[in-house]
């Protein structure tokens, strides 16, 4: 499974919740610039990938994900992410373009950079992470 | 006046469901004029209340829901005084962050409306009322009880009592004027209505709704923009439409005491035996809740012609 793969099912989620149109999202749109997407619309959007997929996304499970194996106060302090926690992040959004990240990002900050593509990574991530889980037991 | 509109939690499960009931008696304030018909919005307010006790309970009182979107509101037909709601939520989905639920009410056996698809964000209950207020309220509520035998002693009526049932094709009159737009904007008949409301402190939704943060029910503007749009369908010449569900709501931001928002409804689609109409609402130029709502010419069957 990739993002080109999930990307249509996910477009047409995002139209759904976002009440737009389906040509106006493209990979790269970022959930909250281009699509104008609100905090009822993250929670909607959470819950209606997990519907459609059948997965679990933890709150702030990108953020995790972009953490990796930083500790918390490797990756922020005091809600601001530090050169190192910036630069897992940049790792971990390679479809943002550069110039989207600040130095000194406050966390709350973060959701900004999401685009779709975020999105498709993050469900896919999900997918797999269930299959692990359904091998284990 | 109250904005509570569940009289009892019969049955309850944490997490998972939660039974009431509401009487519709004919001092409630919130009827309508003759026909004494009962706000169909306010019928979702008592399921989103009903589901709401459950996920407080749950959450050990620690954080609410608000209103947040709902797939579909289907009404099925008007609810009288002199009958009781029989309100049953079904959790779906509970933890810090969300409640997502389904709902229905029925009067008897007769289902009368549903929620499908409901989704509220949960937020720290100090920031809307007391903790002791709200655990206080709940104990007034909470009676356990036989919800299925007490629906059965319910809503049978005398032999001798006749009851029709009928379908509202034109506009309600509320007495209390709780969903009246103050200005109209703009009209275009056929076309689009765009109508001006201002949020008075003195309504009397806020002092529940609530005591720390007052807010706007978002079935207040509901019941609003029906109105609106059933007064516009007639000004257009649109006749003998009745509400038949409301889709994709969507509420984005809180409307507070002082706020003016403005609403656009626009005829979308309009085909002999049904129509919709979309309702955007803005405050102060951002679009904070939109609905789609869908009108039929279909009448069902009455049980009695009037």
């Amino acid at each position: 499974m990739n993002v080109e793969l999930i990307f249509p099912q996910i477009r047409k989620i995002i139209a759904d919740v976002l009440v737009i149109d389906e040509d106006k999202i493209q990979p790269q749109s970022r959930l909250i610039q281009d699509l104008g997407a609100e905090s009822i619309d993250f929670l909607d959007l959470v819950f209606q990938l997990e519907k459609a997929f059948q997965i679990k996304i933890p709150r702030g499970q990108i953020e995790k994900n972009a953490r990796g194996t930083l500790s918390e106060a490797e990756f922020e302090i005091n809600g601001e992410l530090t050169p190192q926690g910036l630069q897992a992040l940049k790792n971990y959004l390679s479809e943002v373009p550069e110039n989207q990240f600040k130095a000194n990002m406050k966390i709350a900050d973060i959701p900004s950079l999401f685009t779709v593509e975020t999105f498709c990574k993050l469900v896919i991530s999900a997918i797999h992470e269930k299959k692990a889980t359904e091998v284990t037991v | 006046m109250r904005f509570l509109f569940v009289d009892r939690i019969l049955e309850l499960e944490e997490g998972k469901l939660i039974r009431g009931i509401k009487h519709i008696t004919a001092d409630d304030p919130f009827l309508s004029e003759s026909p004494q018909v009962f706000p169909s919005a306010f019928i979702g307010e008592a399921l989103g209340q009903l589901a709401a006790w459950n996920a407080m309970k749950t959450q050990k009182f620690q954080a609410r829901p608000v209103a947040g979107t709902l797939s579909c509101a289907k009404i099925y037909r008007p609810v009288l005084a002199h009958e009781t709601l029989l309100l049953e939520s079904f959790i779906e989905q509970l933890d810090e962050s969300i409640v997502a639920y389904e709902s229905q009410a029925r009067v008897g056996e007769e289902l009368v409306f549903t929620l499908e698809g409901a989704l509220g964000p949960m937020l720290p209950m100090e920031k809307f009322i007391d903790e002791a207020a709200v655990k206080c309220q709940f104990e007034q509520l909470y009676r356990p009880g036989d919800f299925n035998q007490l629906a059965q002693t319910l809503n049978r009526p005398p032999s001798s009592e006749k009851t029709s049932h009928f379908h509202i094709t034109t506009p309600v009159h509320y007495p209390h004027l709780l969903f009246q737009f103050d200005h109209l904007l703009s009209f275009k008949p056929g076309v689009s209505v765009q109508a001006e409301k201002r949020i008075n402190f003195a309504a009397p939704y806020f002092p529940d709704h609530f005591p720390r943060h007052p807010v706007l029910p978002l079935t207040v503007l509901l019941e609003s923009q029906c109105l609106l749009t059933q007064k516009f369908l007639m000004a257009s010449d649109i006749h003998a439409y009745r509400l038949l569900e409301l889709r994709k709501i969507k509420m984005k931001d809180f409307v507070r005491p002082g706020d003016i928002i403005q609403t656009q409804l626009t005829l979308q689609t309009h085909e002999v035996d049904r129509l919709s109409v979309h309702a955007s609402t803005s405050l102060e130029g951002k679009r904070i809740c939109t609905v789609d709502m869908i009108f039929t010419k279909d009448l069902a069957p009455c049980k009695q012609d009037v």
